[in-house]
């Protein structure tokens, strides 16, 4: 699901409140429509539960919504294991696991199947690439070319003037016919969240939202949103939001689209000199968990059971975590990617200390 | 060698003899068979008789089977390169899903034994590379922004600059904060893995962590920030950090510089001083900043319309530690007000915005304006009568 990120800036957000309000006039250009999408470069993937895939391009700072067609129907249901997923994946691109880099894994809600993004090469010549896994271990290229899509550009894109900068997408999902988007510059320190309604059209361009954060409730202070999941607080729609050093944000998103005011809370703090990586949702005996990947911290599996009714964390936090409590799976090292295969199982992609990445199928924990 | 599973599990497809066997009209006898890595996009098989590549093409074979006739793959790889096949008279081309690199060696196979006129070796194998690119000079860093000698105790970021396309390395752990004695300070930038080029990959953006800038978080109340205004640094990019040709850099680099005190204020565009400009002329107008603001963004953030509501276009520069921003008109000036626009996503290097701080109570948050441009006006004055 998202969000291993091949870009940008980011943000201490510290223990605090936060506090969102819509910008004025966003500027999301017209849709497009059509076949064969061209892709400038793909990175986090999200599915839709009908089976549309959602691909964030950062390079046109874009998001394409693919119908994947006969490729979202062919091949073995399901996904298994594959060692050393990095070095197929080069071998089957044509190069080396050193000139690839996977920039997010997702499962097919359908099939079950998982899909990759690739950039295949380094410098300006990479080129962008999406791979399917299937049920027999099966690695092919889904060709592009002839599958419908429909985008939508972010506001304020980079355009061909400005290639120094770079709006990276940091994050997808979708929840109740929105997709919400997160971002970050290479350049300026503005938190970018926005909600777009799909089918995208004309009529509802999307919101751009910007995100205040006060460190410990004094001081405003920018930070972009690196893994965000939708998910329902006393049947509230919510986002549950992670940043650097690693805040646990519950922002409210019914009132996104309608431009009202929002206050978001902070309800843990996970650690410093980090970053979430992916973060997924899922039940067990029961109860209901928040798993989340880290770039430092390893995976933590968090009890969401306490995320409506968290005392907020609007004082300084004098030790490095605080809030809701978690545990850390210490079984799961150097996950660099994270996704949910089933009800029982996730799927990671796991670099080990030898360098190589392998594809794993892991009991949730 | 490799040998796929379902060719030596059993003849799958062998290409029956057939009418096909006797050459008809025009087509060739086959030749010897040559196996070659034409171009970027090509790599082929000659040599085939008319009869055979008519065979192979009537077959209808799946793109599965075709990479059992002829198999595309890295040398010491046991996975087919994606790509497609075509057959016309003689030959199979295949094209890579993606091109060829130049100068990396590929294996092509050629399963003779699946053609109509089965041959010795069953497999052919050749070992091939294109030319490799001209060799170009190693990369090296060009410059640091800010190009300021003097560096805000809590700047966010920098910026390097690079000679070519740097490779998919990030910078963690090839940038190092020493002080003036040498000592490293540690924990002064952001250790995330994550990729903060441009698009040509010949900038990196470098990000001071924000937890030792920002005031009251845990890693500042614990180690405070990285600089300490007055005392002298040196900001060290290892040669080790890789291009896109996976080549090191050609000599370490070093940038001196000294930490003044924190800008804490947001930028307010009636601070700016605007030089006297005259119509008629080209010659530049400067605004002059009261602190260098972020040169990346500068690039993009400010416009200016002319008295007929018109952008006036023209060239830009920062300079004056970039305190300044200098602006040349391709056409004269026109006399009268002139509207200097700057775009809301301007900062200073310590990402204090348009009467936006970046740290701001967060009472008063709610009174913070919208991002929005923000002109100010300054005259062209009419040129002076000719005597």
């Amino acid at each position: 699901m998202r969000r291993s990120l091949i870009a940008l800036a980011t943000l201490l957000v510290a223990g605090m409140s936060t506090a969102s309000s819509p910008t004025a006039a966003p500027s999301f250009a017209p849709v497009e429509q059509g076949v064969g999408p061209a892709f400038a470069s793909i990175g986090p993937l999200t599915f839709a539960p009908d089976g549309t895939l959602y691909a964030g391009d950062t390079a046109s700072a874009a998001i394409v919504a693919v119908d994947l067609g006969a490729a979202g129907t062919g091949g073995a249901e399901g996904s298994v294991a594959v060692a050393g997923i990095d070095q197929k994946i080069a071998a089957l691109l044509g190069t080396v696991p050193a000139e690839i880099a996977i920039t997010d894994l997702a499962v097919h809600p359908k099939t079950h199947q998982s899909y990759l993004s690739v950039m295949r090469g380094v410098g300006a010549a990479a080129k962008p690439a999406l791979l399917r896994l299937d049920g027999k271990g099966d690695l092919t290229l889904v060709a592009t070319d002839t599958l419908k899509f429909s985008k939508v550009t972010l506001p304020n894109a980079p355009d061909a003037a400005n290639r120094a900068r770079r709006e990276a997408i940091t994050d997808i999902a979708v929840s109740n016919g929105r997709i919400f988007v997160a971002g970050l510059s290479n350049e300026e320190f503005a938190s970018k969240l926005w909600s777009i309604a799909y089918p995208f059209s004309a009529v509802d361009r999307g919101t751009s939202i910007e995100i205040f954060h006060g460190n410990h409730g004094r001081l405003e202070t920018r930070s972009p949103i690196y893994s965000f999941v939708p998910y329902t607080v006393d049947g509230k729609p919510m986002l549950i939001a992670g940043y650097l050093c690693t805040p646990l944000v519950r922002i409210p998103v019914d009132a996104l689209t309608t431009g009202a005011k929002l206050l978001g809370t902070t309800i843990a703090e996970l650690g410093n000199q980090n970053r979430p990586i992916d973060m997924v949702v899922y039940k067990k005996d029961g109860k209901e968990f928040l798993l989340m990947s880290n770039t430092s911290r390893g995976v933590m599996k968090i009890p969401t059971a306490t995320f409506g009714s968290e005392t907020p964390i609007t004082a300084p936090v004098p030790t490095e975590t605080a809030g809701v409590k978690y545990e850390k799976i210490a079984t799961l090292t150097g996950v660099e990617q994270l996704d949910l295969l089933d009800a029982t199982r996730s799927i990671v992609i796991v670099k080990g200390a030898d360098g190589v990445r392998n594809l794993q199928i892991v009991i949730l924990p | 060698m490799h040998v796929p599973r379902s060719f030596t599990a059993g003849a799958a497809f062998f290409i029956a003899a057939s009418a096909f066997c006797l050459p008809a009209c025009g087509s060739r006898a086959g030749g010897p068979i040559v196996l070659a890595l034409e171009s970027p996009e090509r790599a082929s098989v000659t040599g085939l008789s008319s009869a055979e590549s008519a065979a192979l093409r009537d077959a209808n074979l799946s793109h599965t089977e075709l990479a059992q006739v002829l198999r595309v793959r890295l040398p010491d790889a046991d996975v087919a390169i994606s790509g497609r096949y075509a057959i016309t008279d003689g030959r199979i081309d295949f094209t890579p899903s993606f091109p060829f690199d130049r100068g990396r060696r590929y294996t092509l196979e050629l399963f003779t034994a699946r053609l109509q006129r089965p041959r010795e070796p069953s497999v052919m194998s050749q070992t091939l590379a294109l030319p490799g690119e001209a060799e170009t000079p190693l990369t090296r860093v060009l410059s640091v922004d800010p190009t300021a000698d003097v560096w805000p105790a809590n700047i966010l970021r920098i910026y390097i600059h690079f000679s070519n396309a740097m490779g998919l390395e990030t910078g963690v752990g090839k940038i190092t904060l020493r002080d003036a004695q040498g000592a490293e300070v540690a924990a002064a930038f952001v250790p995330i893995e994550a990729d903060y080029f441009n698009q040509e990959r010949t900038r990196y953006t470098l990000f001071f962590d924000p937890g030792r800038v920002k005031r009251g978080i845990l890693p500042n109340r614990q180690f405070g920030r990285a600089l300490v205004p007055g005392r002298r640094y040196v900001l060290e990019i290892s040669a080790t950090w890789t291009d896109a040709r996976m080549r090191p850099l050609a000599a370490d680099f070093r940038r001196e510089f000294q930490a003044g005190p924190a800008i804490e204020s947001p930028l307010r565009v009636e601070d700016w001083q605007f030089s006297d400009v005259v119509a008629g002329g080209t010659a530049p107008l400067a605004v002059t900043f009261p602190w260098p603001i972020d040169r990346g963004i500068a690039a993009r953030a400010f416009v200016i319309t002319g008295p007929d509501g018109r952008k006036v276009e023209g060239r830009a520069e920062i300079e004056a530690g970039d305190c300044r921003w200098i602006f040349v008109p391709t056409s004269a000036w026109a006399a009268g007000p002139h509207q200097f626009v700057t775009q809301p996503a301007l900062e200073d290097v310590s990402g204090n915005q348009v009467n936006r701080a970046f740290e701001t109570a967060m009472a008063k948050v709610p009174e913070l304006p919208p991002p929005n441009p923000q002109p100010r006006t300054f005259v062209v004055r009419p040129s002076p009568p000719a005597r």
